[in-house]
């Protein structure tokens, strides 16, 4: 087979790369005022096909690719080049904008999507264009984002954590055991990786993936041991049976009757509604007060209740503490005033009205079996009509035997009745 | 004196490197060649390129991933001529006679098509997936962002001329590129805005955790290969005439996408899930396939591109469109690209031809999965044997062209009526786009006052 051949005479064929030389190329006239620098390094150069000719000199750094010498082995005076390729610099349409503040143009590949949406120039060189580590994304020094460990830490973020999807510091990075291209804050590597610290003690290893909950005192700090799921996290199950309760140690559990009304109430006010209808509950003044009552086994006095309330009010101030929660105590504290207002009043029209069920019932004297009424929960919106829960405390007979019996009546009938006559949603008896 | 300069091209093409795929069968089509065989083969190959100065450069090397592949791997070599091109093509042609002959000895032949049309592998074992890597070279990271951008946006169009594995195993498969549907490591390109070597990593981070792909290599359009982009979509050819045409085109939206880089310009980005159907789409029909295009894409410039008109439009035809198309307002189309490169219509006729034709509505083949269909249905009883010929013919002969002969011989007057057309074309000069002025080229104009309180103001 007989290969076609290329004439071995005529110009030699070349690829010019000038993007590194200091004169500016554009256009063919300016590449030939630069060419008569290039040209005289040239001579007596030897030439093969495929071969890379550079020089360096002053005025900057040029190459050139020889795709086909057409029989010349050494460039003279007289070689004719033909230019196939022109490497040049690019034109300069997006400027970095920083390197327009110091007079200078450079090209701008990256850009800044804030500056972008605000429609300042947004255009940045690589020297001037900031990475997070793991986000192929570029911000100019203004908008770069702020490490989010807290509201206002003033470190500039490096990485952005790949579970979380927020920008942290250096010093929060960790890498996934498994992935060292995942990125993770230290918050969500504790979470994934770390192991239950009653598993440990005993020996075994299971992953931590639940925190206790329980409140130190000073914002929203809690007492945070990692604990397994399956055996060493107890519940405080404060949104029913069904929904996943306050997470608690063994210690903390046992304990929990001990505890102030200020760490329960921190609790149940800090606790994210597993649902977006339970949200209402936490606002619930009733509800918490008899929840707290119950946990400790002991009625909350309202006025107590309030000065909690308002202690916790001055921990919600600190910064690291989510806004729901200082909005959560300021309407609970709006609500109090009102209850303790109005709950006299309620509560002893109430009793005037049971005792008075009770004297056209029952031959007994109301006002030794019906000793007090406390209203235990509110239903319905304050601008329609309310019903309630009430518990009425009552007294003994002569022989010192307890009078709940009487006043309940045979099968409920008697206090069906009243819940009837009085409209409330449920009466409870307290000795 | 110092030496001159003769002709200047600006925005020129750069060196092309071909990897060229070939899958190893037996002479009488029932097996495929096992591990042992094809490195035997491999070496003969070898000695026989050590015995001829002109195939210096050339390898061949064993697929380590299936045992029936070889891959002709050429070096980088210039292309900027139409006698640059006849001298890469005749090399090539060479070196796969020379494959043929190591082949022979064994008695195998080589499949030129993207997965074998004859034989299954035994049960359990993967189809061998047979590819035509295109690599063109390039200078700098804004040539690489660019021209990948530009790949990325015809991928579906490239790919439908690519088709070319409609048979496997005996059988009509209904994808005519049935290589690329079975490929595992096919991902379309996500749209790169920033692309720096330097910063490579991060986007290697960003690609992985944003489409949940580790590798860029094995992208359609492969962005990190050294000093070069590689085109991994294009099911193994047949026809050195029709890979020369391919490449031609392929070097033509290099150049394109160079000029733009050069020119300081971004080009819009067409939407990937857009792409992704078309590629599917594509792969499904080939040149035959019906693109949809992406009816919330924000128009810049009426064009005719079907993507600018917002109507479905025929893969080939959507091809042609995109020769016409200027991406940006100030650059030249890729017709131009193709001037540079001194490209002469009968360089260009193996699928420009079908495609014009198929344009004006006949019943054309526009690429080699089309023409393994026809035969399919035409030879029925005979179309294994008849298609052994003509592989052997179209690997050997640089100068052999079944579907352009096919639609000469059938549409004598129009294929001559397309070839003046293009030719002059081809020869037509360009004028030069509109000189950058450094201000915004979508200056909207200002609007004339509508009611009597403007017009005070």
């Amino acid at each position: 087979m007989t290969l076609p051949t290329i004439p071995t005479t005529g110009p030699v064929d070349v690829a010019l790369d000038l993007r590194e030389l200091k004169i500016k190329v554009e256009n063919k006239r300016e590449l030939l005022a630069a060419w008569r620098n290039i040209a005289c390094d040239l001579i007596g150069k030897p030439i093969t096909p495929g071969q890379w000719l550079e020089q360096a000199g002053p005025t900057g750094h040029w190459k050139m690719l020889v795709l086909d010498p057409r029989g010349v082995t050494v460039i003279g005076d007289d070689t004719l080049f033909n230019v196939v390729d022109l490497g040049r610099n690019p034109e300069i349409r997006h400027a970095c904008k920083e390197c327009q503040k110091e007079s200078k143009t450079t090209f701008g590949p990256f850009f800044c999507p804030d500056c972008r949406e605000q429609k300042l120039p947004d255009r940045l060189c690589e020297a001037h264009a900031h990475f997070l580590e793991n986000k192929f994304m570029t911000y100019c020094q203004e908008h770069l984002p702020r490490c989010q460990c807290r509201k206002d830490c003033p470190d500039p973020s490096t990485f952005e954590c790949d579970r979380c999807h927020k920008p942290f510091a250096e010093k929060w990075k960790r890498k996934h055991p498994n992935d060292p291209l995942m990125l993770l804050c230290s918050n969500c590597y504790a979470f994934q990786f770390e192991i239950c610290a009653e598993c440990k003690r005993e020996g075994r290893k299971r992953l931590g993936k639940s925190r206790c909950a329980f409140p130190t005192g000073i914002g929203d700090e809690r007492h945070g041991e990692r604990l397994c799921t399956l055996r060493h996290a107890r519940q405080w199950q404060i949104w029913g049976p069904h929904w996943r309760g306050v997470i608690l140690c063994e210690e903390h559990y046992r304990r929990l009757a001990q505890a102030t009304p200020a760490d329960l109430l921190w609790m149940l006010v800090a606790a994210r509604a597993p649902a977006p209808f339970l949200r209402g509950k936490v606002t619930d003044v009733y509800r918490l007060r008899n929840i707290v009552g119950y946990v400790r086994r002991q009625e909350l006095p309202w006025p107590e209740m309030e000065r909690t309330l308002r202690t916790l009010a001055i921990r919600a101030a600190q910064p690291d503490v989510p806004r729901f929660v200082r909005e959560n105590i300021e309407q609970l504290l709006d609500k109090i005033g009102d209850v303790q207002a109005d709950l006299p009043v309620i509560e002893a029209e109430l009793l005037a009205r049971v005792r008075d069920f009770y004297r056209s019932h029952l031959r007994v004297d109301p006002a030794t079996a019906v000793l007090g009424v406390s209203v235990k929960r509110v239903f319905g919106r304050k601008s329609e009509p309310q019903t309630c829960r009430i518990a009425i405390r009552v007294g003994r007979d002569v022989s010192g035997r307890s009078m709940t019996g009487l006043l309940i009546g045979k099968g409920g009938t008697l206090v069906n009745q009243l819940k009837a006559a009085l409209k409330l949603q449920g009466v409870d008896f307290e000795e | 004196m110092p030496p001159q300069l003769g002709e200047i091209i600006e925005d020129g093409p750069s060196r092309h490197r071909l990897r060229k795929g070939l899958i190893m069968v037996s002479r009488d089509r029932r097996r495929e060649a096992t591990r042992e065989e094809q490195e035997r083969i491999a070496a003969h190959a070898m000695q026989i390129f050590a015995g001829q100065a002109a195939l210096s450069g050339y390898t061949v090397e064993a697929d380590p991933a299936h045992p029936a592949l070889l891959t002709i791997v050429t070096p980088f070599a210039a292309v900027h001529t139409p006698v640059h091109r006849d001298i890469f093509f005749q090399q090539l042609g060479q070196a796969l006679s020379a494959v043929l002959g190591a082949a022979e000895t064994l008695d195998f032949f080589p499949v030129g098509a993207g997965i074998d049309p004859f034989v299954a592998p035994p049960n359990g074992q993967p189809p061998a997936l047979c590819a035509d890597v295109h690599e063109i070279e390039v200078l700098d990271d804004l040539e690489i962002n660019r021209i990948y951008n530009l790949f990325r946006q015809y991928l579906p169009e490239l790919i439908a001329l690519s088709a070319h594995s409609a048979l496997y195993a005996g059988r009509l498969q209904k994808d005519l590129s049935t290589r690329m549907r079975l490929n595992p490591a096919s991902f379309t390109p996500p749209s790169l805005t920033l692309y720096s070597s330097k910063q490579l990593d991060r986007l290697k981070r960003a690609v992985r955790k944003d489409y949940g792909l580790g590798d860029l290599a094995q992208l359609d359009v492969n962005p990190i290969a050294p000093g070069a982009i590689a085109l991994r979509f294009v099911d193994a050819q047949a026809s050195l005439r029709f890979i020369r045409a391919q490449m031609l085109l392929f070097q033509a939206i290099a150049i394109h996408g160079r000029a733009l880089a050069r020119q300081g310009s971004q080009m819009p980005i067409l939407h990937g899930r857009i792409i992704g159907e078309n590629k599917a789409l594509a792969v499904e029909a080939g040149p035959g396939a019906i693109f949809r295009p992406d009816r919330k894409r924000e128009v810049k410039r009426a064009s005719q591109w079907y993507q600018d008109r917002k109507a479905t439009e025929r893969a080939s035809t959507a091809l042609l469109e995109a020769l016409h198309l200027r991406t940006v307002e100030d650059s030249r189309p890729i017709l131009h690209a193709l001037r540079m490169l001194k490209a002469d219509y009968t360089e260009l006729t193996p699928w420009l031809l079908g495609a014009e034709l198929r344009k004006r509505g006949e019943a054309c083949l526009v690429n080699y999965g089309e023409y393994q269909v026809r035969l399919f249905y035409v030879a029925r009883e005979r179309w294994p044997a008849q298609l052994q010929t003509d592989l052997r013919r179209l690997l050997t002969d640089p100068s052999a062209d079944l579907v352009c002969e096919y639609n000469e011989a059938k549409f004598t007057r129009l294929a001559t009526e397309i070839a003046g057309e293009w030719t002059q074309k081809l020869a037509r000069r360009e004028f030069a786009p509109r000189p950058p002025s450094g201000k915004p080229l979508h200056r909207s104009k200002p609007r004339r006052p509508h009611n009597r309180q403007e017009k005070r103001q």
